[in-house]
């Protein structure tokens, strides 16, 4: 999954040790979320979000994710 | 977080226990043992349990050095609470099995040390049995880590 952490800790001048401080999480944690290889859970990815005062949906591209049809609902 | 910090001092206090409770029996040994016996594989089963018992006492150490360390740095504190917690850290060692095979580990070597003094093929079997298992779950560690 594709993320804007890189661009948005830019932004802020922050480092990946700084936001894993700050999301209680570790730096190794941030470069996987940040690389794709790893996918956080629902609270991490709110606490993320939440740290740069932003939605899930802003920091967290979900244009991969195949959602139910819309007639099986 | 005092909760947590309240949780490494017990840790800590449970170390030091540990520790003095090693250097009293090491020393009891030492001062009051009774002589031990020759032959190779006595002296191999001698000196693992000493061995053993040694680099327990080590890591023992250096983690209390890392606990007090970190219980003076509210920092370092929370790197540590963070560490202990992190969901990628814990999702790895499940998927490695490392919940149930280093505990089951620990017991197949404590075991081997009792069953030393009785029949040396068991001991032999039990602890290439337990670094099989240790090994297979770092490999797996490796590979989940890097993967993750």
């Amino acid at each position: 999954m594709n993320t804007n952490i890189p661009a948005l800790r830019k932004k802020m001048k922050l480092s990946q040790e700084e936001l894993a401080l700050a999301v209680g999480t570790t730096r190794q944690t941030i470069t996987s979320i940040e690389v794709g290889k790893y996918t956080a859970s629902l609270p991490l990815a709110y606490k993320i979000a939440h740290y740069f005062e932003l939605s899930i949906e802003e920091v967290f591209d979900f244009s991969d994710v195949t959602l139910p049809n819309e007639n099986l609902k | 977080m005092d909760e947590f910090k309240k949780k490494l001092k017990i840790r800590v206090s449970a170390i030091a226990l540990f520790v003095i409770v090693y250097a009293v029996v090491n020393a009891s040994v030492h001062i009051f043992g009774a002589e031990r016996s020759s032959g190779l594989f006595s002296g191999i089963i001698d000196g693992f349990g000493g061995g053993m018992l040694t680099a327990m006492v080590l890591l023992c150490v250096a983690v209390s050095l890392r606990y007090n360390r970190a219980m003076k740095n509210d920092t370092e504190l929370q790197k540590l609470y963070n560490a202990e917690h992190d969901e990628r850290k814990l999702f790895i060692k499940q998927k490695c099995g490392g919940d149930i095979i280093v505990p089951l580990s620990i017991v197949i070597i404590a075991a081997a040390t009792v069953a030393a003094y009785f029949n040396v093929t068991v001991f032999i079997t039990l602890m290439c049995t337990a670094f099989f298992q240790l090994l297979t779950c770092c490999c797996l560690k490796l590979y989940y880590s890097r993967k993750y």
